[in-house]
């Protein structure tokens, strides 16, 4: 049987057996959604690639502990949110570098369309920045990957609950933070208070 | 929690597509009154896309193949015979069958004194079949001689 043929579940048995090419399978299988997941967490280019290698590496490294109750993919993604939260972790700790990283790709990259001025956009980027890890993590899986509720509780581990209640916590956080940016909205179209 | 924060959890579990359709009509109705709420969310709405743009990367062509490499010394080796039995599915154990009958039918006779003999081969492949098996038979004859000695 061809490989385009099998389901993850054969490939990763395959690949426990010492099937080199059905890990290489499952990795060209998976790899542009890892990257893009990587890309809109990290949101530097180079540091996504690296990190989406470093995900399948620690992915066949531990692929003895898989235990087949979940799917690959969701368990590899857990694998791809845990890398990234660590960088993001670890550029926290270095905030120079993070802006730096921001103003050459971050902003950038950010959609053009977005009708947004520059100093708006960087507003955000930095409110963006400063949110710990974990509420950023939610907002982009939800917010650029599209995962619904349910598919946040089985990616994050955690009960539809503290879904709820994370994902409240982490756009608070960022309109806190983005206070002008959403206070002028407010006053602008609403004339309320946010 | 507030009953207003409580409805702007809603407000935005509606914007997520979330909420339960039993809540949706009375939401729908508070956002219509409430201009803080429309506000918020009208804001939320402006800065998501640029925040948390969709991405949709490819990655280079070598990704995989640079994966392979970084795994290649903890690859486990295989031996000749694992690598045999993975190459080895049923369609092409078959044709490798048919390929070494179709190679001993053309390659035996060569030893044979009747090579000229177009048959010779088919012959000759049924003469070392028998002889095989009689082979078998003597020696199992002995080891059956040996056992009711010792026994």
């Amino acid at each position: 049987m061809e490989y385009a043929e099998m389901n993850d579940t054969d490939c990763v048995r395959r690949s426990l057996d010492g099937d080199r090419d059905a890990y290489a399978f499952l990795v060209r299988r998976h790899q542009g959604k890892v990257l893009s997941l990587c890309l809109s967490l990290l949101r530097v280019r180079d540091e996504a690639e690296d990190a989406a290698q470093d995900v399948f590496i620690k992915a066949y490294r531990g692929l003895s502990g898989f235990r087949f109750e979940s799917s690959f993919s969701t368990w590899l993604y857990r694998i791809a949110y845990s890398r990234c939260l660590d960088l993001l972790r670890s550029r926290r700790r270095r905030p120079e570098e993070s802006l730096e990283a921001l103003t050459a790709a971050g902003v950038e990259t950010a959609s053009a369309a977005t009708g947004l001025s520059p100093e708006e956009r960087a507003d955000l980027e930095r409110a963006l920045e400063a949110l710990r890890p974990e509420e950023r993590l939610i907002l982009t899986l939800r917010e650029s990957q599209g995962l619904s509720y349910e598919e946040l509780t089985e990616a994050l581990d955690i009960s539809l609950d503290a879904v709820k209640s994370r994902l409240r916590r982490a756009r608070r956080a960022l309109q806190e933070r983005a206070r002008h940016f959403f206070k002028g909205e407010s006053v602008q179209m609403g004339g309320g208070k946010t | 929690m507030t009953d207003h924060e409580s409805m702007k959890d809603r407000v935005f579990a509606l914007h997520d597509g979330e909420l339960p359709p039993a809540d949706r009509a009375e939401t729908e109705r508070h956002l219509a009154a409430c201009a803080e709420c429309r506000s918020e969310l009208d804001a939320w709405k402006r800065a998501a896309p640029a925040l948390f743009p969709s991405l949709r990367e490819e990655p280079p062509a070598s990704f995989a193949d640079r994966v392979m490499e970084r795994l290649e010394p903890s690859w486990p080796r295989k031996s000749l015979l694992d690598r045999l039995r993975a190459a080895l599915t049923p369609a092409r154990t078959a044709f490798a069958g048919a390929a070494a009958l179709a190679l001993g039918a053309i390659f035996l006779p060569l030893e044979s004194p009747v090579r000229a003999d177009p048959d010779a081969g088919v012959r000759y492949a049924a003469d070392v079949w028998e002889a095989a098996v009689l082979e078998t038979e003597e020696e199992a004859s002995s080891a059956s001689a040996v056992q009711e000695y010792f026994l």
